[in-house]
């Protein structure tokens, strides 16, 4: 007993000696200290607040900015009081960090804690709820731009709370999480995962959707009049991965044939020439590819599928053309197919403008 | 060798005609051509003769109309994998095996370069040497091998020209659109031969599903894979796969096979002496 009281003395003593003596490491070497970091964290949200649109660019540029943003929880947990410019600041923290960044899912855990925490449930503020929804939108954006399904999965189970709540009382929300729901589920179960892409991990608790399970999803999401024709061409998407071509027909048969969103008309052409193209169909798949190419003339992937479809219909001298022509594109074309599989973040930097006109 | 029966016009038939092939062709006729290496373990077997080979086609035994090795000239494709994991040092390895395939090359022959990172890129047309062994690189995140393979199938078919296609990785898809069934599938219309060089980095293992297309690709088109272990020599698979191709004979003939149309099982074998056959497996008619 005695050994043990001195073995837990000796443990306090050595970590307040430590501490005390990064702090004055960290004073010696002009760095802040984290008191100093939250001070200057709320300085530089006050500035947001007050309509500095730079603030936390300027702010996160600098060495200070980027040691003081691991205090971001000292400033924004619970029990902090939902407000606008906190939300915004913390969603304009998340958008700046690059990739996948610890910090970034911080941000964005902290953000929707906030929300939780809103004091009026969904239906009571118009204004409020249209800020929430776009600050969900686009978290999940930066999710979905980061290839971490689960993370979606579980940003929308915390949801689903306050969800369910204004569902029944019957308020109406458009919102794009049930394709969210749909999207994540589909890249777990079935999108083969390469060990040079980063995929988070499965939590031990949840089990792993079905294919049947997104594809439900999938149809869920397409009762949403507002989502019906993305959620069709998507779940087509989900099963032209899984090598199903003829239900891939189908679902993109089941959308509008023309979409006035370019990029999910690229992507219902280029769907459909692939699985025809999987069906023995080249003839048809040639018409498909073109058409995939006028929505993106400088993609590569289309030029690629219609040369080797060309080909295979028999038409070598022009698949020819088309792939000295896929060769020559410019090595920094957009890959219109990895923004399409990375869903709403082409988004997220107008709902990051709309949630800046809001904040105040 | 090239992937459809080539239907020889008058003129092309007298330029075949022109190498001394002992075949009368006729006006119009389905010609098809077919490599063929041969090989005693490791060593190419070059003496065989045109009585020496037996090729079937849907099964049934066809006359050899024409035969020869090392007339016509080389048309090679390089496609080399310059992505994330191919460091300075390998893209000097790299440079240093294109050097020696320059020097590698008749005067007759032809070179392109083309690489490859998510997006492929031609680095240099296909043009007779001196070529520059010198790649641009430019950073970009991702491999697609698939759809590099998928393009470089896309050749146009010639009589007057052979033509291999070369592809170097290290086997690591991550980014590909394609897939593999439709690659496999082009393959059996490729007017080229596909060979792969796969450098393994010490302890990585392959992506299994990568070993099985290149597997597949190169037996249908013909061609060879070539793995190499850390250590082992870039310019010297490079120059051994070329030469295995230089060095395969060409076996033409006019199939006598009753349905034209659709996929043509091809089997060839030598007589004797127990060699190591390598052929494309078959081709599309398609008339």
């Amino acid at each position: 007993m005695i050994g043990e009281v001195r073995r837990l003395t000796f443990l306090a003593v050595l970590m307040a000696t430590t501490t005390a003596s990064m702090s004055l490491i960290a004073q010696g070497r002009g760095q802040l200290v984290p008191s100093m970091y939250i001070t200057r964290i709320n300085e530089v949200l006050a500035d947001y607040a007050a309509g500095n649109d730079r603030a936390v660019d300027t702010w996160l540029r600098t060495r200070d900015g980027q040691q003081g943003v691991a205090f971001l929880e000292r400033v924004f947990a619970p029990p902090a009081a939902f407000s606008r410019p906190k939300a915004a600041f913390l969603l304009e923290v998340a958008v700046w960090m690059q990739g996948v960044n610890p910090r970034k899912i911080a941000a964005l855990n902290l953000g929707r804690r906030m929300f939780l925490g809103r004091p009026e449930p969904l239906g009571v503020n118009a204004d409020d709820d249209r800020f929430e929804i776009l600050w969900h939108q686009a978290a999940l954006g930066l999710l979905q731009d980061n290839d971490s399904p689960w993370q979606q999965q579980e940003y929308l189970d915390g949801l689903d709370m306050r969800l369910e709540d204004a569902a029944r009382r019957n308020v109406k929300l458009e919102t794009r999480f049930p394709l969210a729901r749909a999207i994540a589920a589909g890249n777990i179960c079935c999108r083969p995962v390469s060990r040079n892409v980063y995929v988070d991990e499965q939590p031990s608790t949840r089990p792993r959707p079905t294919f049947e399970s997104a594809v439900a999803l999938y149809t869920r999401a397409a009762a949403e009049p507002p989502l019906r024709d993305e959620a069709m061409i998507r779940g087509a998407a989900l099963q032209l991965l899984t090598e199903r071509p003829a239900p891939a027909l189908e679902w993109l048969d089941r959308a509008a044939g023309k979409q006035d969103d370019q990029l999910l008309h690229y992507a219902q052409s280029f769907i459909r020439a692939r699985a025809l193209d999987l069906l023995g169909r080249p003839d048809e798949a040639v018409n498909a590819y073109q058409a995939a190419r006028e929505d993106a003339p400088s993609a590569q992937i289309p030029a690629i599928g219609l040369a080797a479809a060309l080909l295979r219909a028999g038409r070598a001298d022009e698949g020819v053309r088309v792939a000295a022509q896929a060769r020559q594109l410019p090595a920094d074309a957009p890959d219109v197919w990895l923004q399409f599989q990375k869903a709403d973040s082409r988004f997220v930097k107008g709902w990051l403008e709309e949630i800046r006109r809001m904040r105040k | 060798m090239r992937l459809t029966p080539i239907v020889l016009a008058l003129p092309a038939l007298l330029g075949l005609a022109g190498f001394g092939q002992q075949t009368v062709f006729r006006a119009r006729a389905d010609i098809v051509a077919i490599d063929v290496a041969v090989s005693d373990g490791k060593k190419p077997v070059l003496t065989l003769t045109k009585d020496d080979f037996e090729l079937r086609d849907n099964g049934v035994v066809q006359s050899i109309a024409d035969f020869d090795r090392e007339k016509l000239p080389l048309d090679v494709t390089l496609t080399i994998d310059l992505s994330g994991s191919m460091n300075q040092a390998k893209i000097a390895t790299i440079e240093r095996a294109i050097g020696q395939v320059g020097s590698s090359l008749g005067d007759r022959d032809r070179c392109a370069i083309v690489s490859f990172t998510s997006l492929v890129s031609e680095q240099r047309p296909m043009l007779s040497p001196p070529l520059s062994p010198k790649l641009a690189v430019k950073a970009r995140g991702g491999t697609s091998i698939v759809d590099a393979l998928l393009l470089s199938l896309v050749t146009e078919p010639r009589t007057d020209r052979r033509q291999l296609g070369l592809m170097m990785t290290d086997g690591e898809d991550t980014s590909s659109v394609f897939d593999l069934q439709t690659t496999i599938e082009t393959a059996k219309y490729a007017n080229r031969q596909a060979s792969f060089v796969i450098v393994r980095d010490g302890d990585t293992l392959m992506d299994g599903r990568m070993l099985t297309l290149f597997r597949m690709v190169s037996s249908t088109t013909g061609g060879l894979v070539i793995e190499l272990q850390k250590g082992d020599d870039l310019s010297n698979a490079f120059l051994a796969a070329i030469e295995s191709f230089r060095t395969s004979y060409i076996l033409r003939y006019k199939p006598t096979t009753l349905a034209a149309k659709g996929w043509h099982d091809v089997d060839v074998r030598v007589k004797k002496g127990g060699y190591t056959v390598r052929a494309r497996r078959g081709y599309f008619g398609d008339r």
